[in-house]
């Protein structure tokens, strides 16, 4: 477990917010046509600003910072999701972003089949997936229903599918929005123990959290976000304490 | 990126790109009865109806034939491009939570068709070909070229839709008008001339505009060897290669310059 690393240099990510979600040829002939401006310009928002962040191996690295100060986005960035608008992102390591429950599923497919799907957008080819997948099934305890289609599980039954195969891949860094489990009191139980092997596995992980003990719990580094800047950087109690007493200070 | 970056790395995507084709299939043919014969009764039947009407007007020799040489590779084509300019905008919420080289997308949708026409060409060409006096030439070998051709031209205009539905969504509409239009305007239901190079039913002082459709050597491509069991002239396999070429190529530059904008977009 040597020479995992995400790094980012100066990146800034810029975006352009339409104030009409919807565009429409039809519209912009009209516009052309009639030599009008429909509504307001886009506007210009930057996300993230001059951060500048190395995060090496054994890191355990928590983000935390008021909504909208640019934490699931920075996770997005080093996920390759969102190409900076400038700067450099490199990571080296198998990397897995586990941002929201469900990546891929397919309603019309049964739960084996999405078992495989997501496995191959998360990285893992189908003879892999085929040697995990009574393991997954049984963790999930979905078993007797492995061959109906997703569309007739109940959402419980969905998202411990969902969860289960996205904890079953064992990345080298892991990056964590929040902690996603949805159940009953057994079931978080039992998806919590398997969050800590996975996170444990991991040689870099990088969570996001609003939760400050989940940060002191799970983590030795922490990074303080505050409008798409870094704010501070340093040890998680330190840092989470410099974070509480100024959103104190503002309540 | 190079080039060569983004072909490794759709290389390395290989397993997203199986696993896309092979739902596609599996939730397009599930729960029929008939499964892939869906996909051989639709051109049958089309066929059976043009058949019926069109032999009247244009009196052509083994009119069956020629439609089916026509219209399978247009089902694949208008088919792939249709889907393709849905490919990104349905992809939106993967899109969201993952990085995906975005070209598996439509590249997906064209896998996926291909297989379909392949296969409900070669079973059709061989459940008629007894009635339809259907011949195993030399021809035939120029069927992998043309399919190649006709591939380029759906992924290559399939790339440029994707990416310009995700600005305009209203774009939908207008693909399928024009593909609709396109279809009567490429010889496929009827010939542009007769066999044996006798007169067809478009005066010749007009064909030579149809012969302008960058569409037109492509189905040339398909309609020689099968319904001709002929090559076609040197220049109109030139004329096809090049209008592939040059379409596959501007459209996946077009792709590629824009595909890392796309998710500010969606």
């Amino acid at each position: 477990m040597t020479d995992h690393f995400i790094r980012l240099e100066q990146v800034l990510l810029r975006f352009r917010t339409h104030a009409a979600r919807t565009r429409s040829l039809k519209e912009s002939v009209v516009n052309v046509v009639m030599r009008r401006r429909y509504g307001p310009p886009p506007r210009e928002v930057i996300a993230l600003r001059d951060v500048t962040l190395n995060v090496a191996d054994g890191q355990r690295l928590g983000i935390v910072g008021d909504n909208g100060a640019g934490k699931t986005t920075l996770l997005k960035v080093v996920s390759r999701i969102y190409p900076p608008t400038a700067g450099r992102v490199s990571v080296r390591g198998f990397l897995v972003p586990l941002l929201e429950v469900g990546v891929g599923a397919n309603p019309e497919l049964s739960g084996a089949e999405n078992v495989f799907l997501t496995g191959a957008i998360l990285g893992l080819p189908r003879h892999v997936m085929a040697r995990q997948l009574d393991e997954i099934l049984d963790f999930a305890e979905l078993r007797e229903f492995a061959d109906t289609p997703l569309k007739y599980y109940s959402s419980g039954m969905a998202q411990r599918l969902a969860f289960t195969v996205a904890t079953q891949i064992r990345p080298e860094i892991l990056l964590l929005d929040e902690v996603f489990s949805v159940g009953d009191i057994h079931w978080i139980e039992k998806a919590r123990a398997r969050m800590q092997a996975l996170i444990d596995r991991a040689a870099i992980l990088v969570l996001v959290s609003h939760q400050m003990d989940l940060i002191e719990r799970y983590c030795n580094r922490a990074v303080w976000i505050e409008s798409g800047r870094i704010a501070a950087d340093g040890e998680p109690a330190a840092i989470i304490d410099s974070y509480r007493r100024s959103s104190d200070g503002r309540a | 990126m190079t080039i060569a970056e983004r072909v490794q790395e759709l290389w390395r995507f290989r397993e997203v790109l199986k696993n896309f084709v092979a739902q596609d299939l599996k939730v397009k043919y599930r729960r029929s009865v008939l499964g892939f014969f869906w996909s051989l009764l639709n051109p049958l039947l089309q066929m059976l109806v043009l058949t019926a009407v069109f032999s009247l007007i244009f009196h052509i020799e083994n009119f069956t034939l020629y439609l089916l040489s026509g219209l399978i590779p247009w089902g694949f084509l208008a088919g792939s491009i249709d889907a393709c300019s849905m490919s990104i905008v349905g992809s939106e919420s993967m899109l969201r939570r993952q990085y995906f080289p975005k070209l598996i997308f439509p590249l997906a949708v064209v896998t996926q068709n291909l297989i379909t026409c392949i296969l409900s060409l070669f079973v059709l060409l061989a459940v008629l070909g007894p009635f339809l006096g259907v011949r195993v030439t030399a021809a035939w070998g120029l069927l992998p070229l043309s399919f190649a051709c006709l591939v380029s031209v759906a992924l290559g205009a399939g790339a440029v839709l994707a990416v310009a539905t995700v600005y305009f969504r209203d774009l939908r509409h207008l693909v399928s008008v024009v593909l609709g239009a396109w279809f009567y305007l490429t010889p496929i239901l009827y010939p542009l001339e007769g066999p044996g190079g006798r007169a067809g039913p478009i005066p010749s002082e007009y064909a030579l505009y149809f012969k302008l459709n960058p569409l037109y050597p492509i189905f040339e491509m398909f309609h020689r060897p099968l319904y001709h069991a002929a090559l076609p002239a040197p220049t109109e396999l030139a004329a096809a290669v090049a209008v592939a070429a040059v379409l596959l190529t501007a459209g996946l530059a077009v792709f590629w310059r824009c595909e890392d904008a796309l998710i500010f977009a969606l």
